[in-house]
């Protein structure tokens, strides 16, 4: 045992170990997503959202966080609620099933790839670590096959509940889930065939060496984002809990936190998705245009530009907050003090937000340039270098992530539910052979032109 | 070392789901325990280097062959709370047999120990395919046994959807066409 | 007369479903894009910080117009109560002394619990007492009894929050017109 330890430095058992952190990530998108689809919702259709719950602070008054706090309202909602089960269900099963999709979710990011692999010197030591918490050769087809299973969730949730509505819902999940997950595979296929490996970091490479996979694959993407969405089970293919056929489906009989799994599950699972999505199609970390090396040699300039990004976000929203409370302003609304007093207090992090990151992309410009040694002929610099490079990746990776989420959500309000045999033909007749036909042409031209 | 605790912990658990699809009343239970030990060796298969096949028994097995097989239990009356007797005349012919195995089995594993390490790369993805789909004159000629089955396979399929569809030119298939 | 509406038969880009959907997120999106970016532009206020604008021909809950000296315009002739769908109106008649009308309300009670709001007392009214145009869409009470609206709470409006074009309702106490009114009603009141 000692000696597994002592195989490596401390700082690289520090990274693989808080690397486990990932595994949170899709759980914290439940966070983004919650707002984001109900204000989302609402402003498609021209509603205003849930904007009332807030918590108060002592001189800024009643914080709203623009409809944030209703994450927590929804979760305390859940959580004290009382845990039931109607008389009848298999009782064991009943209380399982809400868990299995979300506990899969937790175990799904283990093979994202979140940075390039880090290798930086620590003393005299070269220390390599790779972005994946698992660095397994079979990753994308390792997320399939938990995808696959976290259909049981569903099936033995509405057997479990001993309902007929629940029954036709949790049958239909897993026809779904079964069908289009065949899609989702062969439509991949073109794309695996191109990088020639299962490892998501190094189909990542391979579109951050040539293009990105968009662009090489664009049928396949389109394949693969809508058997995605079928695979989530969101509108419009929601028809396994469809609610003018079956009530709500697979968790028809459930509540409290049992429903509130179920529904963390679907949330975490699109977030995960989402993910997965920008790792395959859209460069997953890599930044446009730009190289990781030079990201690495430039990292003073890099992370400054990364903060001026930032900056210009901020800006975007202070802009859009002086403008609200210049409305409120002059608006009759009876509760102007009490917004603009909350407005005020988003002003003063949002001016000393612009401060600090402004100094702070001064100071890494102008004093950051981390030495590098040549080993094999590569310059590898310093830890700081490596996990700035980390740092720029990941949030490049979620701000792709991000952009699919909105995509789920932006879909899921705008198309009308499809029938039940509606999906089955668009996912066998369709989707399955435009992927076949993909498949067969990539395999061509990649011998045309490669040769391999 | 890590190894031999991974494999302790997945062994109990792949033996322990097995026993149970033998001692469980209910069919469903039955399922799941099934499904619960082709997680576990799947997991066995990842020890022994060949997290490929690992991961191809949860996609195919434990995900779609059990999910259909559950679903058939479920929609099925086997899932009614009927209790089906442990023990009947098959399992006269089951028990011994299954003792039959396990001391072959046994025997075969004390005759050729196995090593776990993680290093030794039995069923990589790139060695699978290389050695599927070597297509040298003189090479084993597994793609041509791998085209064979998917042929096999199609028959099977067609052979099935004709099946199914043995009153093609009747009535109600027709209603069914229009109504789409 | 039958309307025939035909439906166009569905070309081979609407038939693919794709490029259509793709024409609804973008109504979509844009519908998003103006909520966040142009959010007081919403058709949807926050309701109970800002109330919409409710016009004077809204049905809302009744008031009795008032002669220039205060009292009720209403001379107890019972139409409106006769006109009531809902029976929410009880009028009792009351005796005058001045000779000006025949009878006087001296109770007039509306149940708002009862009423559905037609308008139909309004047009039943031969002497323009009644209205509706009051634009208090939300009153609470505690309980049933309260809802019961007598003549005194129906009286209790004031002329300022009336358009001046609303000449009936500024000749009431404190509205423009008042003086004017009462003048010419004096004149009238010597003549007889």
């Amino acid at each position: 045992m000692m000696e597994i330890i002592q195989s490596k430095h401390w700082v690289e058992w520090l990274i693989t170990i808080s690397k486990f952190a990932f595994a949170f990530v899709p759980v914290l998108f439940i966070l983004l997503l919650i707002p984001l689809e109900r204000r989302g919702a609402g402003f498609i259709q021209d509603r205003q959202g849930p904007n009332r719950s807030y918590f108060k602070i002592p001189y800024f008054g009643r914080i709203r966080f623009f409809g944030w706090v209703q994450d927590a309202c929804d979760g305390i909602k859940l959580f004290f609620k009382e845990v039931y089960a109607p008389s009848g269900v298999n009782k064991l099963i009943f209380a399982i099933a809400p868990a299995i999709p979300f506990a899969i979710v937790l175990i799904s990011p283990c093979v994202i790839p979140w940075f390039a692999p880090m290798i930086f010197t620590m003393g005299d030591q070269v220390i390599r670590i790779s972005g994946q918490t698992v660095d397994t050769e079979v990753g994308v087809l390792l997320l399939f096959g938990l995808s696959s299973l976290s259909a049981y969730g569903a099936v033995l949730a509405g057997w479990a509940s001993k309902s007929k509505y629940s029954l036709l819902g949790g049958l239909r999940a897993s026809a779904m889930t079964i069908s289009y997950e065949v899609c989702l595979g062969l439509s991949l296929m073109g794309m695996l065939l191109l990088v020639g490996s299962f490892r998501i970091d190094a189909i990542i490479a391979w579109q951050e060496a040539n293009v990105w996979g968009i662009v090489a694959q664009p049928v396949a993407f389109f394949c693969f984002l809508i058997a995605m969405i079928a695979e989530t089970g969101r509108a419009p293919f929601d028809v396994a809990e469809g609610e003018p056929e079956l009530v709500a489906g697979f968790h028809t009989e459930y509540g409290a936190m049992q429903f509130g799994l179920f529904y963390m599950g679907e949330y975490s699972h699109i977030g995960i998705n989402s993910i997965l999505v920008a790792c395959l199609f859209l460069g997953g970390y890599s930044v446009p245009f730009v190289t990781t090396e030079t990201i690495q040699a430039n990292i003073g300039v890099s992370l400054a530009v990364l903060c001026g990004v930032f900056v210009i976000a901020i800006l975007a929203f202070l802009h859009l907050l002086y403008r609200y409370s210049r409305w409120y302003k002059t608006s009759a609304a009876s509760n102007k003090a009490v917004i603009l007093r909350e407005y005020s207090l988003y002003k003063i992090l949002g001016w000393a937000a612009i401060v600090v990151l402004s100094a702070g992309a001064v100071v890494s410009a102008l004093f950051f340039h981390p030495e590098f040694t040549i080993i094999d002929g590569q310059a590898v610099y310093g830890i700081g270098a490596a996990l700035g490079t980390a740092l720029i990746h990941i949030l490049v990776l979620l701000a792709k992530a991000v952009f699919f989420c909105w995509i789920w959500i932006w879909v899921r309000w705008t198309l009308p539910r499809f029938r039940y045999d509606h999906v089955m033909n668009l996912g066998w007749k369709v989707i399955l052979n435009i992927a076949l036909v993909n498949l067969v042409v990539t395999a061509i031209i990649a011998k045309i032109l490669g040769g391999r | 070392m890590l190894a031999l605790i991974y494999f302790s912990i997945l062994s109990v658990i792949a033996v322990g789901s097995a026993l149970c699809v033998l001692l469980s009343r209910h069919p469903l239970y039955g399922a799941l325990s099934l499904v619960v030990s082709m997680v576990s060796l799947a997991g066995i298969y990842g020890l022994l280097g060949s997290p490929f096949v690992g991961v191809v028994q949860i996609m195919v097995y434990a995900g779609a062959i059990m999910m259909l097989l559950t679903i058939v239990i479920m929609v099925l009356n086997g899932a009614r709370d009927s209790k089906t007797p442990m023990f009947d005349r098959v399992s006269l012919f089951v028990f011994p047999s299954v003792i039959l195995l396990a001391l072959l089995l046994g025997f075969a594993l004390i005759s050729t120990p196995l090593a776990f390490s993680p290093e030794t790369w039995r069923g990589s993805v790139a060695l699978t395919s290389a050695t599927l789909f070597n297509t040298d004159a003189n090479g084993p000629g597994y793609f041509l046994l791998f085209e064979a089955i998917g042929l096999l396979l199609l028959s099977a399929m067609i052979a099935a959807v004709l099946l199914a569809k043995k009153n093609l030119g009747s009535k109600e298939s027709e209603e069914t066409k229009e109504v789409q | 007369m039958v309307r025939q509406i035909k439906q166009k038969p569905m070309n081979w880009t609407e038939r693919l479903y794709v490029f259509e959907a793709c024409r609804g997120m973008w109504v979509t999106l844009k519908h998003a894009l103006r909520g966040l970016l142009r959010y007081e532009t919403l058709p949807t206020v926050p309701y109970p910080e800002i109330k919409p604008e409710i016009r004077h021909t809204y049905r809302s809950k009744h008031r009795l117009m008032l002669r220039p000296d205060g009292t009720p315009r209403c001379v107890a002739c019972g139409m409106c109560a006769a006109a009531c769908p809902a029976d929410c109106i009880y009028i009792e008649a009351g005796e005058v002394k001045d000779g000006r009308i025949e009878k006087r309300a001296i109770r007039f009670d509306i149940d708002h619990l009862v009423c559905v709001f037609c308008g139909l007392c309004v047009e039943a009214c031969p002497v323009d007492a009644l209205r509706m145009d009051t634009c208090d869409t939300s009153y609470v009470y505690r309980n049933r009894e309260a809802f019961i609206t007598p003549m005194s709470e129906l009286m209790r409006w004031d002329p300022k929050d009336y358009p001046q074009n609303d000449i009936q309702s500024q000749m009431a106490p404190g509205g423009t017109k008042n003086k004017q009114a009462l003048e010419a009603w004096g004149l009238e009141v010597k003549k007889c």
